[in-house]
């Protein structure tokens, strides 16, 4: 369970930021999992969900109108798989292997966990219109108008779900604007950052 | 008195917006609201002291009738919540000792496991379980082993637990104790446990066949065939081994017998709801003691829901604000006006309303708010106050049926198969359980015009 030398980092982006190609990375260069998306959908197939009807309700905050709690019971969709996906998270966190953790509230649902590293990517608005118009091959005010959805969603859905706001400064460890450093700069920085946390904090042993 | 009555409405309104949203705990919204209730419609602008020695009501402990005879209650019903406590504590150490999870594998075992007639014995035994414990520890139960041989058995388990949980509503609707509205409406009005199922409990038996009849129509195609795919090397769970102490079993057994004996009795015995739930926490602390340890019933009474009960209490206080300063009455004659004084248009609009709002907001505050509306209604219509009881109870019960977020039994239900994997959405639960809601308050309606016009 408590292993000393258990790495965990949370990574929280913007959409476009590049901040899931710096998981990928980062998680190659550490030699550790990323845990993203499609595993978290893979856990939740494996609870017998329909992966089209996981789409329709991941990452999404609770309807109050259209749902009710009773005796610690929900019957809302998308809380019950948004809490299936943060015990999963803490299930793995319990392992004591080491990974990186994309997304889904991870930087909350590990908080409390020693050592845990809280990152938010965040890029420049024009770069990130330019990465995802790109990467889906969108026009600019198609890729502005799904930046806007996306980050709207991810908003909600942390705000629904945590104590704290999405992309708050004092929450995360570190806070990298990848405009300027680009993936493998982003890396380099983060790695640094986890060599000088590592030497300061109680936590970990060499 | 102008200013009191828009105080108390706007509490009144906004303790509901609260509740609906759950923007806070449904105690806290209520507790918050009725001292806002005390303090703002009695205190400031009534500066009524008496308005807040009858809302709180506690002198009435003091009084025979509460515990012997009984009667007529306002303000805080105590009698529903002391009642509901009683219950709730013999509830939780029936399943801690493992009777429900016992009670439905051995029926499972005595169809033989055939998934037309899980479906119709299950159906049948929530609405009878429903009559005497609260439909969320029924749907609880049934939900969790309705799954557990869904994943065994190889069957969808969806239409089984939206059947069950229809019928948990209706059963609870057949008696004083089944559902908090009726608990409301019996100790408010001084009905008996006998009165009720003399009266809905008649109906919800002609509604429970006609539910019966739809369900096994819609259901029985996809259940059917599930059992022509069933694996052929099936281990069955074996109903003895959810029996934790045999000893706790059969005490807990005993007490449940004796507290629906009470329950079926109280009329003639004149013994109250509220000595009845007393009797029922002396008797089932005595069983687990006896047959566990005090570590047990420590357990015990920590799972009592004493949120609910807290919630009760301010609701009281909040409905009390209303009727003191009057506005239930204006809504009564609104109601009476409407009708044109027809009973047959009255009992009409109050099934039909009750039964549309608690499809869609909780049915308890529903209730407690009707309940003086229609002992106005009564008084100045000339409709017997019984049929227009009943009329609200069947409305409230059956009507939160409809819709997943209608009733607390839905809820738990819903959330158990969807944590399953089973996800229940809006739209397969409306498809089930709204055409059969309809179906229900129809009867209801009609036999209502026969039985009680």
């Amino acid at each position: 369970m408590a292993n000393k030398n258990q790495v965990l980092i949370t990574i929280t982006r913007e959409y476009g930021s590049l901040g899931h190609k710096i998981a990928d990375q980062l998680g190659k260069d550490l030699g550790i999992p990323v845990v993203d998306k499609a595993l978290f959908f893979k856990m939740a197939e494996n609870h017998g969900f329909d992966p089209e009807f996981i789409k329709k309700y991941d990452e999404k905050p609770r309807n109050y109108l259209l749902s009710k709690s009773r005796k610690g019971h929900t019957n809302s969709i998308e809380q019950i798989l948004a809490e299936m996906i943060f015990k999963y998270q803490r299930d793995l966190a319990d392992t004591g292997e080491s990974f990186i953790m994309v997304g889904r509230c991870a930087d909350w649902t590990l908080r409390d966990y020693p050592g845990v590293i809280k990152i938010f990517i965040s890029a420049d608005k024009e770069d990130r219109i330019a990465h995802v118009a790109k990467e889906n091959n969108l026009t600019i005010p198609e890729a502005t108008s799904l930046i806007k959805k996306k980050d709207s969603n991810r908003l909600k859905y942390h705000k629904a779900y945590t104590d704290v706001d999405w992309g708050s400064p004092n929450h995360y460890n570190l806070i990298v604007n990848s405009s300027e450093l680009g993936v493998d700069g982003s890396v380099e920085l983060i790695k640094t950052y986890i060599e000088l946390y590592k030497k300061k904090s109680p936590n970990w042993e060499d | 008195m102008l200013i009191a009555k828009i105080s108390a409405i706007i509490i009144f309104l906004i303790m509901f917006a609260c509740i609906v949203t759950e923007a806070f705990e449904r105690h806290i919204t209520t507790l918050v609201s009725g001292a806002l209730t005390l303090s703002i419609v009695f205190g400031i602008c009534m500066r009524s002291t008496d308005a807040i020695i009858r809302t709180l009501n506690y002198k009435s402990f003091a009084t025979l009738e509460f515990w012997y005879g009984g009667g007529e209650s306002s303000g805080i019903n105590w009698a529903t919540i002391i009642f509901i406590a009683g219950m709730t504590v013999m509830v939780e150490g029936m399943g801690h000792a493992g009777f429900f999870d016992w009670l439905c594998l051995k029926i499972a075992k005595l169809v033989n496991y055939k998934t037309v007639a899980l479906l119709i014995c299950f159906m049948i035994m929530s609405a009878v379980l429903a009559m005497f414990i609260d439909s969320i520890t029924v749907i609880m139960f049934l939900a969790a082993v309705t799954i557990t041989l869904a994943h065994t058995l190889k069957f969808d388990p969806i239409p089984i637990i939206l059947a069950e949980i229809f019928c948990a509503n209706l059963g609870g609707s057949a008696t004083m104790c089944g559902d908090p509205p009726n608990i409301i409406i019996g100790t408010a009005l001084g009905y008996s446990f006998f009165d009720f199922l003399s009266n809905t409990g008649v109906i919800v038996g002609i509604c429970l066949i006609f539910t019966i009849i739809y369900f096994y129509l819609v259901m029985r195609k996809p259940l059917l065939a599930s059992e022509n795919d069933r694996p052929a090397d099936i281990t069955y769970p074996n109903a003895e081994d959810a029996i934790k102490s045999k000893k706790g079993f059969i005490a807990v057994v005993i007490v449940f017998a004796i507290i629906v004996t009470l329950l079926v009795t109280h009329s003639i015995t004149e013994i109250t709801v509220a000595s009845i739930g007393i009797i029922a926490i002396i008797l089932t602390s005595i069983a687990i003691v006896f047959a566990f340890d005090f570590k047990t019933l420590k357990e015990v009474f920590k799972k009592v829901d004493y949120k609910t009960l807290l919630f009760f209490v301010g609701l009281f206080v909040v409905v009390s604000g209303l009727e003191e300063t009057g506005c239930l009455e204006v809504v009564a004659e609104f109601i009476a006006k409407v009708s044109g004084g027809n009973p047959y248009v009255m009992v009409a609009i109050i099934i039909w309303l009750s039964a549309i709002c608690s499809a869609f907001v909780d049915n308890i505050p529903f209730a407690a708010t009707m309940v003086p509306v229609i002992q106005s209604m009564a008084v100045t219509t000339g409709i017997p106050l019984e049929t227009l009881a009943w009329t609200l109870a069947l409305g409230t019960d059956i009507g939160g049926s409809a819709t997943p977020i209608g009733a607390s039994a839905n809820v738990v239900g819903t959330s158990l198969a969807t944590k399953a994997g089973h996800p229940v959405t809006w739209g397969k639960y409306c498809k089930y359980n709204a055409p059969a809601t309809v179906i229900v308050v129809s009867i209801c309606t009609i036999a209502l015009f026969v039985l009680h016009l």
